[in-house]
């Protein structure tokens, strides 16, 4: 089961009725439409905004979304047009250079993106960072391989196994306790979140 | 995080048995969801170099759609599901795509029928026209006159709503329909 099937699992809840399902689909992809949205506008707050609109616009249209592509492709494609929209109603002219649809599947990682955080965000975000880091660091070996591998080279249980020669039980078990010390560190840093 | 089978739904790990227990699980326990918000906020921060702002999407979304009606899809495009998950509020049941369609055709129809039984051209030709269309004489004159008609009063019409769908009238007499047929 891939996350694809996991997200379409989630949209189905929608259909049915269950609005949250819908949270935790926001949930998920709410810093990649940010970082999309910010290509487009510079202002940190209409940035939000814009991005807060192609999410109710999503929901608004959840009942026709067939499964024919990815969710977060369409989502994607909804947050775009929701971005070009936004400039134009503003008076402002969209980028004549389109946004490729085929990053929609990839990461948004790594593109030119503008920097939202306020002074005070940005202090957050950098403190976020470090603690991030040194909590990695200071895992066990075991642990903090496991998750290098999965969440920094997206590597599947089956190849960290591979890797690690160790049962696949075992490389589920240590991505969980990896994620539960990193969660409790994070924790000050992301409540209300 | 509480439970290894929030790290194996994280990773997509799960049987689909597995995966809607899991989901019925963390949709029904708020700190499963604040696991689930911080682990995709973690990811964020070691796979994209941070995150972009501390802002509450979530929560304005949540408040903004609870205020919507429960939109149910279509059957067709919604499989159903086992358990019996029955939504509160206000229900608002959406047309699939094929009957809006038809629907709209529908109505384009009655209005071109309309536009037929109405038009009163200049000619002598509207009196055959109000009686029988297989009575009718033809006249090309007239024919584009309510062509006119139709394109100027299209907007009226639910063909407007279709993106390649025009209105459309043709005259026709009793030898025309005896030969089309």
């Amino acid at each position: 089961m891939s996350e694809a099937e996991v997200d379409l699992a989630l949209v189905r809840r929608v259909q049915q009725g269950d609005k949250q399902a819908y949270n935790l689909l926001v949930g998920k992809y709410q810093q990649k439409i940010l970082r999309l949205v910010s290509r487009f506008i510079r202002d940190s707050m209409e940035c939000e905004d814009v991005t807060q609109d192609a999410f109710i616009k999503a929901y608004r249209a959840l009942p026709n979304f067939r499964g024919d592509s990815a969710f977060y492709t369409w989502l994607y494609r909804i947050a775009v047009n929701t971005a070009k929209n936004y400039l134009v109603s503003a008076g402002r002219r969209p980028p004549a250079q389109d946004l490729d649809a085929q990053e929609a599947s990839n990461s948004v990682a790594g593109a030119s993106f503008v920097d939202l955080n306020t002074p005070e965000s940005a202090l957050m975000n950098s403190e976020l960072i470090t603690v991030i880091r040194k909590t990695i660091a200071e895992l066990p070996d075991t642990l903090r391989e496991a998750i290098v591998y999965r969440e920094f080279d997206g590597l599947s249980y089956e190849e960290i196994a591979e890797v690690m020669d160790c049962p696949i039980g075992t490389v589920r078990s240590r991505i969980f306790r990896a994620r539960e010390t990193l969660e409790e560190a994070m924790s000050p840093y992301i409540s209300g979140n | 995080m509480k439970n290894q089978t929030l790290s194996k739904l994280l990773d997509g790990d799960l049987s689909p048995d597995e995966l809607e227990r899991t989901l019925d699980r963390v949709l029904a326990d708020p700190e499963l969801q604040q696991s689930w918000h911080a682990q995709y906020t973690l990811r964020s921060v070691v796979q994209d170099d941070g995150i972009h702002t501390y802002c509450n999407i979530v929560e304005n979304v949540a408040t903004i759609i609870a205020e919507e009606p429960t939109l149910i899809a279509p059957d067709n495009l919604s499989p159903k599901r086992t358990d019996a998950s029955v939504p509160v509020g206000n229900v608002v049941s959406i047309l699939s795509k094929r009957s809006k369609v038809l629907a709209l055709t529908a109505i384009a129809a009655s209005f071109a029928a309309i536009v037929m039984v109405s038009y009163s051209p200049k000619k002598a030709i509207n009196s055959t026209i109000a009686n029988t269309a297989g009575t009718m004489s033809t006249s090309l004159a007239a024919e584009q006159e309510l062509q006119a008609m139709i394109v100027q009063h299209g907007e009226f019409s639910g063909a407007a709503a279709l993106n390649g769908l025009v209105a459309y009238a043709k005259v026709v007499n009793g030898s025309t329909v005896s030969d089309a047929r």
